[in-house]
């Protein structure tokens, strides 16, 4: 009783509790998300002023290149109908070119384009300096890749032809093979048509840009941006740690180029290596390659708070039910404790009730024998007061072993004695008063054998099973008792001839304090225990007490395990 | 006028005081002085041979003429720099600090893993301030190397003004790992950083840093670089570096040199320069007090009849005078005699350009020999550091110079410490030497905690007992 009790308050205690964890992670989630939607959000928003600072940078860079695409000392009508020009003209358009390469930080190289696609500087005469070898050692590719830099296409698809046929050394062939990406060009502008844009390309270590123009002429001035002068300008747009300090950063941005390495970043926190950024952003071109990378400080996404709200929640709540169910528990075990007081003392009084009881009868049995000559009302009221007394401390047994059984205290007593002669005597004692009712009893003895029984037991059992006949089955005829022993069960079988009982109701007869609520028990007294501390007994004895089927009235079948003495005597 | 070479200082001195006399009217200027190694050739053959422009810086009237500068202090505090060597550091960064005043900008940038600008560039008049602001920095994290430099560069370009010396002074113990990190990457930022004017100096200290990023990124923004092997060397080479600064008297140096009709420019030798046809641009982002700087250019001769003078090449230099702010331009030019006269040949020849020209030939060699090495070819790299020895004191007997013996006694140094233990800090003081001769220094530090054995050792005691000016005080100019 006492742990199913306790299971069932765990289920009420953790029932609603689950449900509410559960209803209380499922709203902590949404608020998480929510949080989380909000703070990328707001890093989306860092990261998109920084993108726009990288995009001033490109726009000066643009800006800054745009003095150096005018040549028009280059690029005069006239110059460029001599083509390939005398070497004292071109001498002269060179040293002004690399004078304003020497007095540029940001280019690198300045190239000139006939309208044709060929060379007009630098060239690969005996005048060409080291570094102009090395850009078309850098630049291979973007010429091999058939790029018409603003110049219409012409109908054979001619590639822009390089100064000479061996243009390139050896060198530059292998660093050419080295570069993984060598191919992957990309123009911005519409190559064929527009009038400026920017062309990049991958070699040795990253990306390379050159910014272009067509002139009116067709001649196309280019300049290859010196990479590093660009970072540079780039990180000089991007804040440092100190000026972004942790308040307005809550992490760490990383701008990385396009082989995810980090090319600046900024922000007091160290994010592990390989970690995922919350939120990254390309950059615009010409540098789409390039992403800006946000990395949060551990919790600012994953924030506690919503689950630190529903956990106080819960335990709140569990802490009022656990208080609920604790209240109902002493209730119920006050209740509990009440009706075993009053059980004890339905006990207690049965146990003071047994002694006079027992002298009443043993005192009126006394005088039974003693009234032979008495008159015969005299002896029938003698007769009267002792099965009364009889039935009044079968009874008090039963009352003593429920309560017995209650405390779980019902145990069988085997002691030796012969089953038959133990019903026989039962049935004596119950023959006058079934006699009185008309009920014959016959007993088809089946157990002569000595055994070891619980007699009291036994006796009880069926005391309470003829009770019954003689309360309800007393309107004729027959009683059949057959016992029989086998191995060691004993069996014993009470039939009687009244009205029965239906095969559904089988069982309840059995349960504590159920009377079969018709007419038959109608004006009948009974405490309604005495069937089941009969199966009850029956059962603490290594048996059973059933009702089997039978052609006419009810039919009780007793068993009884036995240990049988024959072997030992 | 500081010669450490004590034949080549007679000549300067002499030709210094020409200049004075010739010019003792008109204000202080760089003195342009243009010499072939063999003024007189053998004739009726082709030829080579090397001129030498040198450019001498005149001496400042005083500490108080000096320019103004506008400086980026940029200093690694990743995590190597721990202890005691930020201690240093910041120790060395504040004396810098003490040396200005109210006319001189300075800015203070940090970097580890990300930057810090400490001090955005201002002018120094709270110096308690900045030196507050160095005392902040605490070592941790990796080297975002680019970035540092970058951001420095930034807070020059705020204030920047060409009559200002403009240049960065970077102080770092370890590898660039965050940004562009390769020696060809940093320098070709030291490459661009020169096209404005801005030089970076680099300190690299300890054992671990990268030495050819550094001397790279020290070189190609005509800036120079020091190896500081023991922390407690730091404070007084940062001052030595940091006088130099201090010392500029003229910037935006350009030198132009035409060779004439049949002379070709083969290549020059230390620096680099564009050479188009005839003509050889070269530019030096600034001229020191009293130091020479010099452009060594290769020349093919045709062959010339004997008794004839042939023109050889026109100089052309065009700088800003720090002292006076305004351009000067200075042209020269050079010719050559021919005879058939082998000791009349011989008896011309000019002492200061074959030694500048042994020097660099010497650093080429030293250079492939650190190549070799690298490949772990260690005895071919002796060899060759051997062979160079030996040529470096041919030569020093030939022509008398205590420079190429004492350089000379550095390759059997480097000969000596080839092996896996010393090379890491040999191949720094390698590299640091090869830089310094390039760029036209006369001085070369000590090899402080190098090993040496005992007979390179001696030598080099010898030698630098009897005049080789090792870098000591504060004043690079002190004269001997």
């Amino acid at each position: 009783m006492k742990p199913r009790l306790f299971a069932t308050y765990l289920v009420i205690v953790l029932a609603p509790l689950g449900l509410l964890a559960w209803l209380g992670a499922g709203l902590a989630r949404d608020e998480q998300a929510q949080m989380e939607s909000r703070y990328r959000e707001l890093m989306s928003n860092q990261l998109a002023v920084r993108k726009e600072a990288v995009a001033a940078v490109v726009d000066q860079t643009e800006r800054e290149l745009e003095s150096l695409l005018d040549l028009p000392g280059a690029v005069a009508p006239k110059k460029a109908q001599v083509q390939g020009g005398s070497q004292s003209e071109s001498l002269v358009e060179a040293s002004v070119i690399r004078e304003k390469i020497r007095g540029s930080r940001l280019a690198r190289q300045i190239f000139v384009l006939r309208p044709d696609g060929g060379f007009l500087f630098p060239l690969l005469d005996g005048n060409a300096t080291d570094k102009e070898k090395e850009f078309f050692e850098r630049t291979r590719s973007v010429w091999e890749s058939g790029i018409r830099l603003g110049q219409e296409r012409d109908v054979a698809g001619q590639k822009i032809a390089p100064p000479t046929d061996s243009w390139i050394g050896k060198r530059g062939r292998e660093a050419m093979r080295t570069s993984r990406q060598a191919a992957a060009s990309v123009s911005i502008a519409n190559p064929y048509n527009a009038q400026k844009g920017w062309h990049s390309w991958f070699w040795g270590n990253g990306v390379h840009l050159i910014h272009w123009r067509r002139h009116d002429s067709g001649h196309v001035v280019g300049v290859e941006v010196d990479r590093m002068a660009l970072l540079a300008d780039v990180v000089s747009g991007l804040p440092d740690t100190e000026f972004e300090p942790s308040a307005s950063l809550n992490g760490r941005i990383a701008l990385r180029n396009a082989q995810n390495q980090a090319i600046y970043q900024w922000g007091a926190y160290e994010p592990p290596e390989n970690a995922v950024p919350d939120v990254r952003m390309a950059i615009d071109a010409p540098l789409s390659m390039w992403t800006l990378n946000y990395y949060s400080t551990p919790g600012t996404l994953s924030s506690g708070a919503a689950w630190f709200n529903v956990g106080t929640a819960l335990a709140l709540s569990s802490l009022v039910i656990a208080a609920l169910a604790v209240y109902f528990f002493r209730e119920n075990a006050r209740e509990i404790r009440e009706a075993a007081q009053r059980v004890s003392f339905v006990n207690q009084v049965s146990h003071e009730l047994k002694t006079p009881l027992t002298n009443i009868r043993m005192y009126a049995e006394m005088l039974e024998p003693r009234m032979e000559e008495a008159d015969e009302s005299a002896r029938d009221n003698l007769q009267v007061i002792v099965s009364e007394s009889q039935r009044l401390s079968r009874m008090i047994g039963n009352v003593l072993a429920f309560a017995k059984n209650q405390r779980g205290a019902l145990k069988p007593n085997p002691r030796r004695c012969v089953p038959d002669d133990v019903i026989r005597a039962t049935i004596d004692h119950f023959r006058p008063a079934l006699d009185a009712k008309g009920v014959s009893v016959s007993f088809a003895a089946g157990a002569p054998e000595e055994a070891l029984l619980d007699s009291d037991f036994l006796e009880q059992i069926l005391g309470n099973l003829l009770g019954n006949v003689e309360k309800y089955a007393a309107v004729e005829g027959d009683l059949e008792v057959v016992s029989r022993a086998r191995g060691d069960e004993l069996t014993v079988q009470v039939v009687d001839r009244g009205p029965g009982i239906p095969a559904d109701q089988r069982e309840r007869v059995f349960q504590p304090f159920q009377r079969l609520s018709d007419k038959l028990t109608e004006g009948v007294a009974g405490t309604g225990i005495g069937l089941a501390i009969a199966r009850e007994q029956a059962r603490t004895h290594g048996g059973d007490l059933v009702i089997v089927d039978s052609d006419q009235g009810a039919a009780f079948q007793l068993t009884l395990s036995l240990e049988t003495t024959k072997d030992a005597a | 006028m500081n010669t450490p070479i004590p034949s080549l200082g007679r000549r300067l001195l002499a030709a210094a005081l020409l200049i004075t006399l010739a010019a003792s009217a008109s204000a202080d200027q760089v003195n342009l002085n243009v010499e072939l190694a063999k003024p007189v050739l053998k004739a009726g053959l082709k030829q080579t041979t090397y001129l030498k422009v040198g450019l001498t810086g005149f001496e400042l009237a005083g500490a108080s003429k000096r320019p103004p500068v506008n400086i980026a202090i940029v200093l690694d505090k990743s995590g190597s720099m721990q202890g005691e060597k930020i201690r240093q550091a910041r120790e060395a960064a504040k004396m810098a600090i003490g040396r200005l005043n109210a006319n001189d900008i300075v800015s203070v940038v940090s970097y580890d893993s990300t930057v810090n600008v400490l001090t955005p560039a201002t002018k120094v008049t709270d110096k308690a301030m900045i030196n507050a602001q160095i005392d902040r920095i605490n070592a941790n994290g990796s080297t975002a190397l680019f970035g540092g430099v970058s951001k420095g560069a930034a807070e020059i370009r705020k204030f920047y003004d060409p009559k200002r010396v403009n240049r960065i002074f970077l102080l770092s113990d370890g590898q660039a790992n965050v940004g562009p990190q390769s020696p060809r990457e940093l320098g070709n930022l030291g490459a661009s950083l020169a096209k404005e004017g801005i030089s970076v100096t680099t300190l690299g200290l300890g054992l671990g840093y990268n030495e050819d990023l550094m001397t790279q990124l020290a070189m190609k923004s005509d800036g120079s670089h020091s190896f500081i092997e023991e922390p407690a060397q730091l404070t007084q080479i940062f001052n030595e570096d940091f006088g130099e600064a201090l010392q500029v008297v003229a910037q935006k140096v350009v030198v132009k040199i035409t060779c004439r009709e049949g002379v070709r420019p083969v290549r020059t030798l230390g620096r680099e320069a564009d050479i188009a046809g005839q003509t050889v641009v070269t530019t030096m982002n600034q001229i020191y007090s009293g130091q020479e700087q010099f452009v060594l250019l290769e020349v093919e001769i045709p062959a010339t009849r004997s008794g004839a003078v042939r023109d050889i090449a026109t100089v052309n230099l065009g700088y800003l005078n720090m002292e006076t702010r305004v351009d000067d331009r200075l042209s020269s030019s050079v010719a050559a005699r021919f005879t058939t006269s082998d000791s009349e040949i011989a008896k011309a020849v000019s002492t200061e350009v074959m030694v500048a020209s042994i020097s660099q030939i010497a650093v080429e060699n030293n250079k492939k020999a650190t190549a070799l090495r690298d490949q772990g070819r260690i005895e071919e790299a002796r060899k060759l550091l051997l062979s160079n020895s030996a040529f470096l004191g041919e030569n020093a007997d030939r022509y008398n110079s205590d420079f190429l013996r004492s350089y000379r006694a550095l390759n059997s140094i480097s000969a000596d410490n080839l092996d896996e233990a010393k090379w890491n800090a040999n191949r720094k003081q390698m590299r640091y030497e090869q830089q310094a001769i390039q760029q036209g220094k006369f001085q070369l530090r000590s090899r402080g905690a190098v090993p040496q054995s005992q007979s390179s050792a001696q030598q080099l005691q010898q030698l630098q007992q009897r005049s080789i000016p090792v870098q000591q005080s504060e004043s690079p100019t002190k004269k001997q």
